[in-house]
């Protein structure tokens, strides 16, 4: 470590953790590597300061002006969330302002105007802070490779964020351009604890590399209390979201014990419905309460991460959202409301509180149904025996190369030997095939040999090299960078022009002019929609108004959370929260029998409606949905009458006028193993869903032009949905890759595909127990109660809920 | 399906367009050539069969319902981008080979297109029978019955309270105007919401169906 910055650790009093000194001295060594350690305990410096001594060592602290142009860009910092740049960038200044040092610390990310944008192009600054779209788009300019010719390290923030998702590939492609650029670069991530850390590090390396690589984990274990709040009455038949707020004044007094609060949900609509409830509760807090989520206006969003920072707010309702990065000291107290679905979600937001070394975080958990009360505990289980979540990590997108590569050749013509040989060498593309490589090419040159792509042209060869001329195509690619997909999004807007935020069109389209609505905390009533903005302002008397709904898709239970679920459902332990269910679990057994991870409970019953069968394999919302297709599909071939089937987290339901039994050899070859993919696509009308995949893969690989409200006029006659696209491309040449894509991504990413076999291959080992049964019992109720939600308008649904709840509960006494 | 515009009967055909029995004469709307050459020249790999496709599907038309002359209600082309050698030679080829007059009311895409000189009449509307043919509905007299096209039109479909459709079709706008569907398969739709004493015709797999329509 350089003197200076030694003697800076020194001053500020502040004891080095060992991961830290590990760290620093693994980079002095010359390696890459990744670190994990818990948040709040310094894991910036720890990566910061290795590279930062370094140049140190090279030049002094003394810097002159022209010194300072000549070292160029020697650290990029890449963050997955532009709203953490600010902050890091503060973090990383620190240092650099405490020591006086000539050395220019700055951020580039999509919120940066285009004035400092083109500054910092032209001088780039020492380090860097990024984002992995922002910094793709910075290999476009040709004059970049020499911008970064003296880059010494790349450090990626919160890897885990990015790893089994298209952007993590998109970053991996951009790693590999900068390492060709500059083989001695080091590569150093960080990143939570994940259940397969040794896989995650992979795109991280060159592929093939083993030198040079060290993963460094902090032994060190954030204290933390994860709480549950009981409810003081228990319903025997739990229902989703039937708790619903009603633990709202429970809510507010833990609100009232802390000085800061974050209060997560799960859902942007659950965020707005709890922000009333508490201000309903609590109006005297108006202004120390506020409103946090995705859809929001990010000038809205700023404030509320200010005001947070500075301790002016007691308490934020927010969704994932506020999950990231952002340090923010005050906040003492984490509420999730629901459950988090994950070990890692919720470790991750627990941690939002005591952000500091040697600081506790607490959470306190409350449930919007009783059987999340398991949920909690498992979670609090794995957390303890530290069984975190695994990510997957993707198989070659061909979308995320198709744009890399047309990014590449924007920047620098190549030829495409030279190509290739550059993408072999990043691990997601290592056993890329003749056929596939070839594709790509063709994809951005030609469009392809068997197809007819007249006139098309993105890239060209010219003296040997693939290179784009056309400026427009320039533009537009520019424009196109990313792998963030979004559904085009409605502006909401008071008259007086002041952004409050994004909806979805589908909700805005149903409500009339008068009609008023829930948004960003306030009661809204629409003016006027056009085109894509919606004109409002605040309501004035109070009538009943509807909180929108977004298209975010519900999470499903992670499949490690799930088997913890399904151990803790068998074996009750001592646990508060198990203690609290055992009412329910007692009618579960007394009536059926409990589920179990060894074997698999399946329970038929018989109510006014006809048949029902409720399977209980624990694998989470997803895997359910397709198996339920599947069995309804091979179960029912041979009937006539039609099935409804419903799905959750624990397991999935059939329901028919008759025919349904518990016949075992009938159910064993239902869950056979045997033609699954086909039977798979007969019944889940793939199809269909492979055409609403293919708007993100069309998207990425740039034949969708995002829609910018007011702007780029020119690209009108570019509009297009992705359904027309998908039905242009099955005509005209079916054997488009992207195609095949799209039904693969389906395939692995909505029916989770290599799960769903395992969940079969674990069913054919376990025996069967079959239940008859007399009445709807605790664990089939919430299947039973979607299906009904399903079918009938709002109003009614519930009625008939609440009766038949009421009969049950009657029958359980 | 026969209709009755004013005093004219207008045969809504499963293809997409319209035939005046009376007079023989075939009415089409939005047929957009050269959509998927737009994004070809602009850098988007869209693959080429549209052009073609529609062309044929024009000519099968005009000889199933022996058609003795063709109006396009407007945006027979997409762009100027997408007026490439292959789509403009196209569809010279197939005017020349045509044997009946082809009439074209000039939509929005057809002025900003710069169309060249092409072997058919150019007008900004056309009256036939008693019918007045225009691009925009906005553009026919109110109180005579008329054809437009412009809108795509389509209807959603509610059948479950998660789950719609949504129908691509005739807008008959009461009392006595007709708003065409797109021609073209490779165009958007715009979802339409009905005023008391419109009717929706939809085409779905060739068949055409009324569909009951929900009022505001």
């Amino acid at each position: 470590m350089h003197k200076s910055l030694s003697d800076w650790i020194k001053k500020k009093k502040w004891k080095p953790f060992q991961f830290q000194k590990d760290t620093w001295q693994s980079f002095r060594e010359g390696n890459s590597g990744v670190l994990h350690a818990p948040t709040g305990f310094g894991k910036t410096l720890a990566v910061y300061l290795g590279p930062l001594s370094e140049t140190l060592d090279e030049h002094g602290t003394e810097i002159s002006d022209k010194e300072s142009k000549a070292l160029g860009c020697q650290i990029i910092w890449l963050t997955p969330l532009r709203a953490l740049a600010n902050d890091t960038l503060n973090a990383l200044q620190e240092p650099v302002k405490c020591l006086g040092l000539n050395l220019n610390v700055d951020a580039r990310t999509g919120d940066t105007s285009s004035y400092r944008k083109a500054k910092l192009r032209e001088q780039f600054p020492y380090c860097l802070v990024t984002t992995p779209e922002s910094l793709s788009l910075l290999l476009t300019y040709p004059d970049t490779k020499e911008k970064l010719a003296n880059l010494k390290c790349v450090i990626i923030d919160e890897w885990h964020e990015l790893i089994g998702n298209k952007r993590g590939v998109q970053t991996e492609l951009v790693l590999t351009r900068l390492r060709h650029w500059n083989p001695s670069m080091r590569t150093w991530a960080l990143s939570a604890t994940l259940g397969n850390i040794d896989e995650a590090i992979l795109p991280l390396k060159p592929s093939g590399s083993e030198e040079g690589f060290e993963t460094i984990t902090a032994d060190l274990k954030k204290k933390m209390v994860i709480n549950t709040l009981i409810p003081k009455r228990m319903e025997s038949f739990p229902w989703s979201g039937h708790i619903g707020t009603r633990l709202a004044a429970d809510v507010c007094r833990l609100l009232e014990k802390k000085r800061t609060t974050l209060l997560f949900t799960n859902t942007r609509a659950q965020t707005e419905i709890w922000y009333q409830e508490i201000l309903k509760r609590k109006p005297d807090w108006a202004d120390l309460i506020a409103i946090h989520h995705g859809s929001l206006s990010k000038q809205d969003r700023a404030e509320v991460e200010q005001k947070l920072k500075q301790g002016k707010v007691r308490c934020v309702v927010c969704t994932s959202s506020l999950d990231l990065g952002i340090d923010f000291s005050p906040v003492d107290q984490v509420v999730q409301i629901g459950s988090p679905k994950g070990i890692a979600r919720l470790i991750q937001r627990a941690g939002r509180s005591g952000h500091r070394p040697g600081q506790t975080s607490r959470i306190t958990c409350v449930p919007t149904n009783a059987l999340e009360l398991i949920e909690f505990a498992a979670a609090r289980d794995s957390w303890e025996k530290s069984e975190i979540e695994s990510r997957q990590l993707l198989e070659k997108p061909l979308d995320v190369l198709v744009q890399h590569l047309v990014t590449l050749v924007i920047g620098e013509p190549m030829s495409v030997a030279k190509l290739k040989k550059e993408i072999l060498t990043s691990y997601t593309y290592r056993n890329i095939k003749v056929k596939e490589w070839k594709w790509a090419i063709d994809f951005i040159t030609n469009g392809g040999a068997l197809a007819a792509y007249p006139q098309y042209e993105k890239a060209k060869i010219e003296k040997g090299k693939l290179t784009v001329t056309d400026k427009r195509i320039i533009q537009l690619h520019r424009m196109n960078i990313g792998t963030i997909t979004s559904d085009s999004a409605i502006l909401i807007k008071y008259a007086n022009g002041h952004t409050l935020g994004t909806i979805e069109e589908n909700f805005i389209t149903k409500l009339k002019p008068g009609k008023q609505f829930v948004f960003a905390g306030k009661r809204l009533e629409l003016v006027r929609f056009y085109k894509l903005t919606a004109t409002v302002k605040n309501a004035t008397k109070k009538m009943k108004g509807d909180v929108p709904s977004w298209n975010g898709g519900r999470m499903p239970l992670s499949s490690e959370l799930a088997t913890a679920v399904a151990g803790k459902i068998h074996t009750p332990d001592e646990s508060r929260e198990m203690k609290a269910v055992m009412p329910i679990l007692n009618i579960q057994s007394k009536w059926s029998a409990l589920p179990s991870i060894d074997t698999l409970l399946i329970e038929h019953t018989r109510s006014r409606e006809g048949e029902h069968m409720f399977f209980y394999p624990f694998a989470g919302r997803l895997v359910h949905e397709g198996l339920a297709a599947l069995v309804a599909y091979r179960m029912t071939r041979d009937m006539s009458d039609s099935v409804h089937v419903t799905q959750n987290d624990y397991g999935f339901s059939l329901t028919a006028r008759s025919g349904l039994n518990l016949n075992e050899d009938l159910i064993r070859a239902c869950f056979s193993t045997k033609n699954l993919i086909d039977d798979l696509q007969k019944c889940m009308n793939t199809a269909e869903l492979a055409r609403r995949q293919f708007r993100e893969v069309a998207r990425v690989a740039g034949l969708i032009v995002p829609q910018l409200p007011g702007k780029h006029r020119k690209s009108r006659d570019l509009q297009v949905s992705a359904k027309l696209l998908y039905e242009v491309f099955q005509r005209y040449d079916s054997d488009n890759l992207l195609i095949k894509q799209a039904s693969d991504e389906i395939l692995t990413k909505q029916l989770e595909i290599n799960r769903l076999k395992k969940t079969l291959d674990e069913i054919s080992k376990k025996p069967l127990e079959l239940k008859e049964t007399e009445r709807l019992t605790p664990m089939a109720f919430p299947l039973w109660a979607d299906r009904l939600s399903a079918y009938l308008p709002a109003g009614d649904a519930v009625t008939r809920l609440e009766k038949m709840l009421a009969r049950l509960q009657k029958e359980s006494q | 399906m026969t209709i009755n515009l004013g005093k004219t009967p207008v045969t809504l055909l499963p293809e997409f367009g319209v035939l005046l029995p009376n007079s023989k004469t075939l009415v089409l709307a939005d047929i957009h050539l050269g959509k998927s050459a737009t994004f070809r020249t602009r850098g988007l790999p869209v693959p080429e069969g549209d052009t073609a496709e529609d062309l044929e599907r024009i000519s099968a038309m005009i000889q199933r319902y022996s058609a003795k002359q063709l109006v396009i209600a407007g945006d027979m082309v997409h762009a100027s981008d997408g007026l490439t050698e292959y789509t403009l030679s196209s569809l010279r080829a197939w005017l020349s080979e045509s044997s009946i007059p082809v009439i074209l009311t000039e939509g929005n895409h057809d002025r900003k297109s710069f169309l060249p000189e092409l072997k058919l009449e150019r007008v900004k509307s056309f009256l036939v029978e008693e019918l007045r043919i225009a691009h925009e509905p906005k553009d026919l007299p109110k109180e005579s019955p008329g054809i437009a096209g412009h809108i795509h039109p389509s209807y959603r479909l509610k059948d479950t309270a998660r789950s719609s459709m949504t129908l691509k079709g005739y807008h008959l706008c009461y009392p006595h105007h007709l708003v065409l569907p797109a021609f073209s398969h490779f165009t958007g739709t715009h979802s339409i919401t009905p005023a008391r004493g419109d009717r929706f015709i939809s085409v779905t797999d060739s068949q055409l169906h009324e569909i009951p329509l929900r009022f505001a």
